[in-house]
């Protein structure tokens, strides 16, 4: 339910409620309607029972009945009972007996669980047959001189209740299919209405995949909740486009002013190297030239920071074939003779990641790199790839100076280098910080295995192509 | 080989000129985008070194002028490391290759010369004609045994017709792509620097190789 589309979640909460109103109301109707039908049920009775009262005569004088009514022998004369004596009517069946309960006229009543009732003069009572129960009542008649006979009445205590019970019936069988239909009907107004949001999603998703923070989601639904979302969005992407602008224009404009003077520099000492200066000139301009070659890499990993802090750059992620940004950084260092040190690649065939390959190329030279700067003479790098339980694991060993357990965590800190008493001069102190910053950037993992005098293995730990989960 | 130089740093760009002078080249240079689009549209120039952040007219924008006005002169574009787009943008608008900045010399001169090995569709370094062999990479003239001390005009002229080796060039071929602008010498000078050529090559070699065409100019080939 948690994870449900709003949609979905809407129209059951509304089918829900609708079903619950829907069967309070009828519940109540019910109770009501039970009542009143009761009550009818009584009414009914006293009434029948009372007009037919006024319908029993007694006479000793034959020839004034009446030809239609009909004629009981009772005692020494006869009881008359009219035509309008009602003995079945509207539910209610009706009896005339005398005071032995020996029924004259009329309906028999219901065989009555527990024997026949005393006669109780107007007294309502409610008796049971069989499963059914029936309200009763019973009516003296006196004739003077002669005693009484009585009128008793029944009448089934549902009898009204039937008809309501019909409805209620009618009512239960057409109360899912009416939920359902309004349901549906609800579904499709929710949809209609959500549905913009869907379309919000998919275009900022295709904003943030392609990277083009200068475009603006354009659906408009009227002055409503959307559009404030709309504008809160495009409000949120003007900034962030801002930003990330004026980032490039600070990287670019600190890369142009501080990288053609150096350019200059490097020319001009090259230049003068070339004309065979006397040593003491020679040794300066050689002096200059380290020192301009030292400035610009310190500037390319300030930019590099400064682009991986600041996002100023958006960077791509794709499928990137590890191996072969391995191999290629690696042929780069071929060249370099640093310490007499070999530097060995062995890369497994086609190790493919998602991420961006100049992002991972200056990650492996600054773990090279690095390596180098700690490594001893004659000593061996081993680089290497490999594809381990779903992971694609990059390795970078060394058998250099190695780092102090203390020192573990903190290498990966900004300007952050171990004793400087013990470790050689020359590190910019942001190389494994960018190492680390690049690794957070693709969801990978840092391991570093070392033991001092022994040397170091750093390992990256990039999550399977499919699980990346980067957009 | 005659090479134009775009780039708005002036320091940068009088020391460019001075090591491609050094290197035989002979060079022209401009510190913004249109000029350098008049200079190529003279059509001398066998390659073009375009800085890519030059103020009014970009080095990208010259590019794309260039190829639009059919001007085939290959070119290398000058970017900062920092800006990937920028090399790419370059390459796509039909730039040879790129360097990036700060560059050394070394690979500044090494990308030239692939790229004029490019040009000339030959495989190495060397330059042979018959017995005369032209090293690009060490700047060495050899004419079987015996090693030949060049000038840098001589070498840039010699470099020039081996290159064109069999095909006949004109005098005024021969200066648009051995002299720069600045050369304020006779009209005569193609001929005094083949008098000198000859001199240093065919002199005293039972086979000439440098043949004068009457009325049209002259060839560098190894019969007669």
């Amino acid at each position: 339910m948690r994870n449900a589309k709003i949609r979905t979640k809407i129209t059951l909460w509304f089918a829900l409620v609708l079903a619950l109103v829907i069967g309070i109301t009828v519940a109540l109707l019910f109770s009501v309607g039970e009542t009143v039908a009761r009550d009818g049920a009584r009414t009914d009775l006293k009434e029948v029972v009372t007009e037919n009262g006024g319908q029993v005569r007694y006479t000793e004088n034959p020839s004034r009945i009446d030809p239609h009514a009909s004629v009981i022998p009772w005692g020494s004369g006869t009881l008359v009972v009219k035509t309008g004596f009602l003995d079945q009517f509207n539910g209610v069946d009706c009896g005339l007996y005398d005071a032995q309960g020996q029924m004259l006229f009329g309906q028999k009543m219901p065989s009555v669980s527990g024997g026949t009732p005393d006669f109780q003069d107007g007294k309502l009572r409610t008796v049971q047959a069989g499963k059914k129960h029936y309200y009763l009542l019973d009516r003296a008649v006196k004739i003077d001189g002669q005693g009484e006979v009585w009128i008793r009445g029944v009448i089934d205590r549902e009898y009204d209740r039937e008809l309501f019970l019909r409805v209620y019936r009618l009512l239960y069988l057409f109360l899912p299919v009416l939920v359902l239909l309004a349901s549906l009907a609800v579904f499709r107004i929710a949809r209609r209405l959500l549905s913009p949001v869907e379309d919000i999603a998919e275009e900022v998703g295709h904003i943030s995949r392609e990277t083009d923070l200068s475009r603006r989601v354009s659906i408009d639904t009227g002055d409503n909740e959307i559009r404030s979302l709309v504008q809160a969005i495009n409000g949120m992407l003007e900034r962030l486009e801002g930003s990330y602008r004026s980032g490039k224009q600070f990287t670019s404009l600190v890369s142009h002013e501080l990288r053609t003077p150096i350019t200059v520099i490097l020319a001009q000492s090259e230049l003068a190297l070339e004309e065979d200066p006397p040593e003491e000139a020679r040794e300066a301009f050689e002096i200059i030239q380290k020192q301009g070659r030292r400035v610009n890499k310190g500037l390319d990993s300030l930019l590099q920071f400064i682009r991986l802090e600041n996002l100023a750059e958006v960077y791509e992620m794709e499928e990137v074939n590890l191996s072969r940004v391995v191999t290629d950084t690696c042929r780069e260092f071929h060249a370099v003779r640093e310490k007499n040190i070999r530097l060995q690649a062995e890369t497994e065939e086609d190790v493919r990641i998602r991420g961006n390959a100049s992002l991972l190329r200056v990650l492996l030279e600054n773990l090279i790199v690095n390596a180098y700067k700690y490594g001893v003479e004659d000593g061996v790098i081993r680089v290497s790839v490999a594809e381990e339980s779903g992971e694609a694991v990059l390795s970078v060993s060394d058998d250099g100076i190695g780092v102090a357990p203390e020192d573990r965590e903190r290498i990966f800190e900004w300007l952050y280098q171990a004793n400087p008493t013990t470790t050689p001069k020359g590190g910019s102190g942001y190389g494994l910080f960018i190492v680390r910053a690049i690794a957070e950037l693709h969801g990978a993992r840092m391991e570093l295995d070392s033991a001092v005098g022994e040397g170091s293995t750093f390992r990256i730990r990039f999550p399977a192509l499919q699980a990346a989960g980067l957009p | 080989m005659r090479i134009l130089i775009a780039e708005d740093e002036q320091d940068l760009n009088e020391l460019m000129q001075k090591k491609l002078t050094r290197e035989g080249y002979s060079v022209d240079a401009c510190i913004d985008g249109r000029d350098a689009v008049e200079y190529l549209a003279s059509g001398h120039y066998d390659a073009a070194i375009l800085d890519i952040m030059m103020p009014g007219m970009s080095g990208l924008a010259v590019l794309e002028e260039i190829r639009k006005r059919d001007i085939p002169t290959p070119v290398i574009s000058l970017t900062a490391r920092d800006s990937v787009e920028d090399r790419v943008r370059g390459l796509d608008a039909g730039a040879a290759d790129y360097i990036i900045k700060p560059f050394s010399f070394k690979e500044l001169m090494a990308r030239l010369r692939v790229l004029m090995r490019k040009t000339w569709q030959t495989e190495s370094n060397v330059l042979e004609v018959g017995d005369l062999k032209l090293d690009t990479a060490s700047q060495r003239v050899n004419r079987g045994e015996r090693n030949i001390d060049l000038s840098t005009r001589e070498y840039a002229l010699l470099q020039y017709m081996m290159l064109n080796k069999g095909v006949v060039l004109t005098r005024d071929q021969i200066e648009n792509h051995v002299w720069n602008y600045d050369y304020e010498g006779g009209t005569n000078v193609v001929d005094v620097y083949i008098r000198y050529l000859r001199r240093k090559i065919d002199e005293g070699e039972e086979k000439k190789l440098i043949h004068t065409v009457w009325g049209r100019g002259y060839v560098l080939r190894e019969d007669d």
